[in-house]
């Protein structure tokens, strides 16, 4: 034997050997379960896939007929997922239904990572075949195939927040805003084996927190689980599926959907309030946490109130810093403006006519200094101090700026209200009983009917009065709709003199051109607040009562000073409550520097209530909203919360005007 | 399920009223005419003119005067025996492995919570089925011969002697008891696959006092079931309602004197309706008749739409209503869609009317109502007494079979009742049902239509490989086999149906990214003008071959055994005619082909 050739062939050998200990290290590969979670780390590659998530195990779970299906494809994996999307679209052009079902699996199978191929064709299935069946229980079945295909796809992306987030969506919105809604939630409700099969891969939707008033699972709360969920996938280091105030909106959200889908089917009692009150709590949560915004800040929705009180300060601070030189800009600001206008400012804000409102907003605009302006009016040596308060104004109001930016976007503060509103009594008694009366009016039994409808009428009116929020409200439609069956059931053409509700239909005949104004939705969703213990239909219908006319003087009345000269004393009228006295004369007011909501003002003249008369102009100062919802009423704190925060009301604090003036006077109705 | 209005034709009205026997001569005719041009044109290349037409003379001499008479069966047989042999060397029972492979994984990529699982599990075997064996038949065909006569192995048999014909009949024959041989296996295997798939029982989990209950939830459905009293007053047998398409009875015993309740199997997934189709035509608002249909917006018009609380309804015309035909009651099945503008009554569903009238319109019957059901098919049995109206006088009771339809003949009229809403309707979804076929029987004929179209790309197969090479020739028969499944869209091309144009505008529109709805603008008119020409030209021609190929589409019945209806036997002997003819006229032209070689030789 040739020694030589066999000592090489050892070496060789024993080279092999050796190579194969660094190979093993390397390319060991990990153990995992089903859900991915690692039994066994592996070799130093597999440790590196975990660690950065670039394994197919790190995406989700790994189905063997996917694997093998995409080998089949030689390569050829995205030329079979396009004639596969072609047949899909082929097959629902065609309504060959069992084949779209059928093809949209395969087309899953074969991209399982494409998020957007789940997302699409589940909201293909939920939304747009369902819809091709005319009975209702098949279009249920549909919905139910586009949530399992999600559920599906939720298992192969399980870092992917965008899954839970389309469920929680398609729970809620499709079930319960759809036509079918009714149907759907009882169907939903009822529905044990779909609970059961999505308890053994998903959610366990019979958890207490999405348990509706019959113990059993309610959509919107199922939907808010899968939010939930995505939450904690957030935290967990997943990116969120939307922006971060869309993202965690919808939790609470939910909640009031849950609330007011219980009141469309009639459950308005203690079930109610409690799902309100649970609404309001995730809410609060909601709007205390903090959100960055796009401007590069972070808020929260809830500080709009400490936000107001900062920029108070910090014009205050400025206002007696800058002294007599502010107050010399502002003389010679005032000596600019015409009689009309200086007349205009004396005139009651919610006695103003169109005309005076424009003027007063004039004035109002050039009695507004900006504070740099004043900054450089100062002496020197008093500069650098200056632009520094005029900086933290800047901020204070770009801040608050921001924060309403984002509370308009989902309507906080109207959300709030109502959250709050639906908790009293009087909402209960003006929901039961205008449902009662319906109901006993579609039975024939009219006598029965009136006295619910009268009793109702003065639960809205007291609600409407506390609460203006609900008059813009869905519900304030359904009135409007009960008030119409009143009518005929009186058998007259008018409503009796004494009507309950005659501002509020007044109100909706001047306003129905307005309901979606972000103006109008802001000040009344922030009235009780801002405005405590002030009439907001008697302030809004004498205003607007004057806006339809336009200015004349009355004979007897002296004419219009002439430019320059004071306006002759006028006869005292009776004030509107006031809580917001202004600060001395020398400061003009800030409503034309900034837009409304910096200072809480609402940008149509035509319903800007709160502005008191003055001789001369000042710096609007609104009572500081904190953003916390007025103080519930024992009854009201003495249900329960399943599942998620107790309601606090701990720390709302009181409403407190500036220093200045009187406290406001009860407003004569 | 679709069923086009040429799939409805019976035998001889195919045959004779719709150019079925014209077509397949003209095919013939033209196809003779064009081997004789072409072999011509190659003898003068060979030959000189006169002595090329002399040749190619002979050729035909020869074929009819001494081969054709001769060819006898015991060497065609040998011939078989031999190409089977070789198909079997050539290890094609692969492709059962293959097949059996794909039953035993078809699980995982089937979706079982589908609406109809049988139907899904049909078209899974049928289209695998289909694929497998058409390769096979490809693959076989396009190489035996070719390599033969590379091998000179052809020689060899050539000098035998045996004739030109029998070489030819001889592979076709042999390779086609192969692909039987596996087909019979695959199609075996697919009933059992089907019946296994589709099979599930339930338990019954509640009942109540009145005979009414719930089953247990299995395979991802439950029913609810009802027991109806029988002779004895019990209550013995009953049905649940219908779930996935199908319903199962329902049998009460009494064991041990404790009432035990089973579950039969299920019944209406493995169907094989013996439909009998009317022609539809409509009504319009006034109540005259119209060519067609309102269009509701779909961008399929298959279907088409009528409006409700209006005079506008659909009218199917019906022949051969007969009691022996249809037995006593009137069964009637209808599969209609429903088109709301409103929502309305969303848990009553949309309602109609039928009526059954004589064609003369004197004599109708009542309004029958019905409430809609889609995507189901639903199924009426009406009374064979109904009342109705003579000549606008109300009467009691008036006979389908003797006052209807005396002459064979009855129009079914379909209205839609509630205002607002819409029923849509093609010419397929309403028939009446002259009894139920065996499903066995049914896919026995589907897997018949695998095999004609089997036979006929062994047919091509062979006839392109006497004298093209073997890949050329798989090329060849591959080209044939798309243009019978995809001829209709060179058509739409053709005619302009289908923006983007023919090839070359489609090659001039991809570096430009133009899209398909964008005129084409090149800045040149002339030019443009040229392109789309060429392309209609192109387009044209390649339907022309469309027309002469098999179109291998209309073969594939399985359509109508996965949607449980049974396969006329008028379509079977038309698909039979047609594969007959498609075989002599390539056995004779693959002859010839194989004849001028061996002349040449």
């Amino acid at each position: 034997m040739n020694v030589v050739a066999l000592r090489r062939q050892l070496v060789y050998i024993l080279a092999m050997v050796t190579l194969l200990v660094p190979l093993y290290m390397l390319g060991r590969p990990s153990v995992r379960k089903k859900d991915g979670s690692s039994i066994r780390d592996g070799g130093t590659l597999a440790q590196l896939r975990s660690k950065y998530d670039l394994g197919q195990g790190d995406l989700g779970e790994i189905d063997p007929a996917s694997e093998s299906m995409r080998l089949a494809t030689l390569g050829l994996r995205g030329v079979a997922a396009t004639i596969l999307w072609q047949r899909a679209e082929y097959y629902k052009k065609e309504k060959y239904w069992d084949r779209l079902s059928a093809t949209l699996n395969q087309i899953a199978v074969l991209q399982p990572h494409f998020v957007k191929v789940w997302e699409f064709q589940s909201h293909n299935l939920s939304y747009n075949i369902s819809v091709e069946f005319d009975d209702y229980r098949q279009r249920y079945e549909w919905v139910k195939r586009g949530i399992e295909y999600l559920v599906q796809g939720s298992k192969y992306n399980k870092n992917r927040t965008e899954m839970p987030y389309e469920l929680g969506w398609f729970f809620g919105n499709k079930m319960g805003v759809a036509d079918e809604k009714k149907q759907f939630r009882e169907l939903y409700r009822n529905d044990t084996n779909f609970h059961a099969e999505i308890a053994e891969t998903s959610m366990d939707l019979t958890n207490e927190a999405g348990l509706g008033p019959d113990k059993k699972p309610d959509n919107w709360l199922s939907g808010r689980l899968y939010y939930e969920r995505a939450y904690e996938m957030v935290k967990e280091g997943s990116r969120p599926a939307r922006s971060p105030l869309m993202f965690y909106r919808m939790s609470s959200s939910w909640l009031t959907k849950y609330a007011e889908g219980l009141q469309s089917e009639g459950e308005l009692g203690d079930a109610a309030r409690v799902a309100w009150r649970r609404a309001a709590a995730g809410l609060k949560i909601f709007g205390d946490m903090s959100i960055q915004t796009t401007f590069g800040d972070e808020i929260t929705l809830n500080i709009i109130g400490p936000a107001n009180q900062d920029l108070i300060k910090a014009e205050n601070e400025f206002r007696e810093y800058c002294g007599v030189t502010y107050q010399k800009m502002l003389d010679s600001r005032r000596s600019q403006l015409t009689q009309e206008q200086l007349a205009a400012l004396d005139v009651e804000d919610y006695k103003r006519n169109f005309d005076q409102l424009m003027l007063a907003e004039q004035a109002s605009s050039v009695l507004n200094i900006d504070p740099k302006e004043v900054v450089n009016s100062l002496a020197s040596d008093e500069k650098v101090k200056g632009f520094q308060l005029a900086e933290r104004i800047r901020i204070a109001k770009e801040y608050i700026q921001h924060v309403e930016v984002y509370r308009n976007q989902i309507n906080y503060g109207y959300w709030k209200s109502r959250c709050d509103a639906e908790q009293e009594d009087a909402a209960i008694a003006a929901r039961t009983n205008m449902y009662d009366a319906n109901k006993l009016l579609d039975k024939g039994d009219l006598d029965a009917a009136l006295v619910k409808y009268d009793v109702a009428w003065k639960s809205w009116n007291e609600l409407f009065n506390k609460y203006p929020a609900m008059m813009i409200d869905d519900a304030a439609d359904d009135v409007e709709s009960a008030i119409d069956r009143y009518r005929r059931l009186l058998e007259t053409p008018d409503l009796p003199k004494e009507f309950p509700l005659a501002s509020f239909l007044k109100f909706r005949v001047i306003n129905k051109d307005n309901m979606a104004d972000p103006a109008l939705m802001s000040l009344v969703a922030d009235w009780t607040t801002r405005h405590p213990g002030r009439d907001f239909l008697t302030e809004m219908l004498q205003k607007s009562s004057t806006l339809e006319k336009p200015y004349t003087p009355p004979n007897d009345e002296p004419p219009l000073p002439t430019r320059g000269q004071p306006a002759d004393p006028k006869p005292a009228d009776p004030k509107p409550a006031d809580p917001n006295p202004a600060v001395p004369a020398a400061e003009p007011a800030p409503i034309a520097e900034v837009p409304a909501p910096a200072v809480e003002t609402p940008a149509a003249p035509a319903v800007t209530p709160e502005t008191p008369n003055k001789a001369e102009p000042t710096i609007e100062v609104t009572p500081p909203d904190d953003g916390v919802a007025p103080v519930p009423t024992a009854k009201a704190q003495s249900g329960e919360v399943t599942g998620d925060a107790p309601a606090t009301t701990e720390d709302a604090k009181p409403v407190t005007p500036p220093d200045q003036g009187t406290p406001p006077a009860p407003v004569p109705k | 399920m679709r069923i086009e209005a040429d799939q409805m034709y019976g035998y001889f009205e195919w045959l004779f009223l719709h150019w079925g026997l014209l077509h397949g001569a003209l095919v013939a005719a033209v196809m003779a005419a064009l081997g004789f041009f072409v072999c011509y044109i190659v003898a003068i290349k060979q030959h000189g003119p006169s002595e090329g037409f002399f040749v190619v003379t002979r050729v035909i001499y020869e074929l009819i005067a001494r081969d054709l008479p001769n060819t006898t069966g015991r060497r065609v047989y040998a011939l078989s025996k031999l190409a089977f042999q070789e198909a079997i060397r050539r290890r094609v029972l692969v492709v059962m492995a293959v097949f059996i492979v794909g039953l035993l994984f078809g699980g995982w990529f089937l979706d079982s919570s589908t609406d109809n699982v049988a139907r899904l599990y049909i078209s899974f075997v049928m289209t695998g089925t289909s694929y497998l064996v058409l390769l096979l038949g490809l693959f076989l065909s396009c190489f035996s011969l070719p390599a033969d006569i590379k091998s000179k192995t052809i020689h060899t048999i050539a000098t035998k002697p045996v004739r030109s014909t029998e070489i030819v009949l001889g592979r076709i024959l042999g390779f086609t008891a192969v692909g039987t041989m596996l087909l019979v296996a695959m199609g075996i295997l697919s009933y059992v696959f089907v019946v296994r798939g589709s099979d599930h029982r339930h338990e019954i989990t509640e009942v109540a006092a009145d005979g009414t209950g719930k089953t247990s939830y299995d395979a991802r459905h439950e029913h609810t079931f009802e027991m109806i009293a029988g002779e004895s007053g019990e209550l013995s047998q009953g049905a649940t309602n219908e779930k996935k398409s199908h319903k199962h009875k329902v049998v009460a015993t009494v064991k041990d004197g404790k009432t035990v309740y089973e579950v039969g199997e299920p019944e209406g997934l493995l169907a094989a309706r013996i439909p009998v189709f009317g022609k539809l035509r409509f009504t319009n608002r006034q109540g005259e008749d119209d060519t067609k249909g309102l269009n509701v917006g779909d961008e399929s018009e298959y279907v088409a739409y009528i409006e409700g609380n209006s005079l506008m309804s659909g009218v199917w015309s019906f022949n051969g209503v007969t009691q022996s035909r249809f037995g006593d009651n009137l069964p009637m099945e209808m599969n209609l869609k429903a088109f709301r503008t409103f929502k309305g009554d969303i848990v009553t569903g949309v309602q109609g009317e039928i009526i059954l009238r004589n064609p003369n319109k004197q004599i109708e019957s009542e309004r029958i109502p019905f409430i809609v059901r889609e995507f189901a098919i639903d199924h009426k049995e009406i009374n064979r007494k109904v009342k109705g109206t003579v000549k606008g006088e109300p009467k009691e009771e008036i006979d389908i079979y003797e006052d209807l339809a005396p002459d064979g003949k009855l129009e079914v009229v379909i209205r839609c009742t509630d205002g607002g809403q819409y029923f849509g309707m093609a010419q397929p979804d309403l028939y009446l049902l002259a009894g139920e076929s065996t499903f066995g029987w049914n896919l026995f004929k589907g897997f018949f239509g695998i095999w004609l179209q089997m036979v006929l790309i062994i047919c091509l197969g062979v006839m392109f490989s006497t004298f093209l090479s073997g890949p050329v020739a798989m090329v060849a028969t591959m080209t044939a086999l798309v243009l019978g499944f995809c001829g209709n869209m060179a058509f739409d091309i053709a005619n302009g149906k289908t923006p983007g144009g023919g090839p070359i505008e489609s090659m001039i529109r991809m570096p430009m990214q133009s899209g398909a709805m964008v005129d084409l603008d090149l800045g040149n008119k002339v030019l443009e003008t040229f392109i789309k020409k060429s392309d209609q030209g192109i387009m044209y021609t390649m339907y022309a071959l469309f027309n002469a190929l098999p179109s291998f589409g209309s073969f594939n019945t399985s359509e109508y055994v996965a949607y449980g209806f049974d396969i006329f036997g008028g379509l079977v002997a038309r698909h039979l005619t047609m594969t007959m003819g498609y075989f002599v006229l390539t056995s004779v032209i693959a002859y010839f082909f194989l004849k001028t070689r061996e002349m040449a030789a």
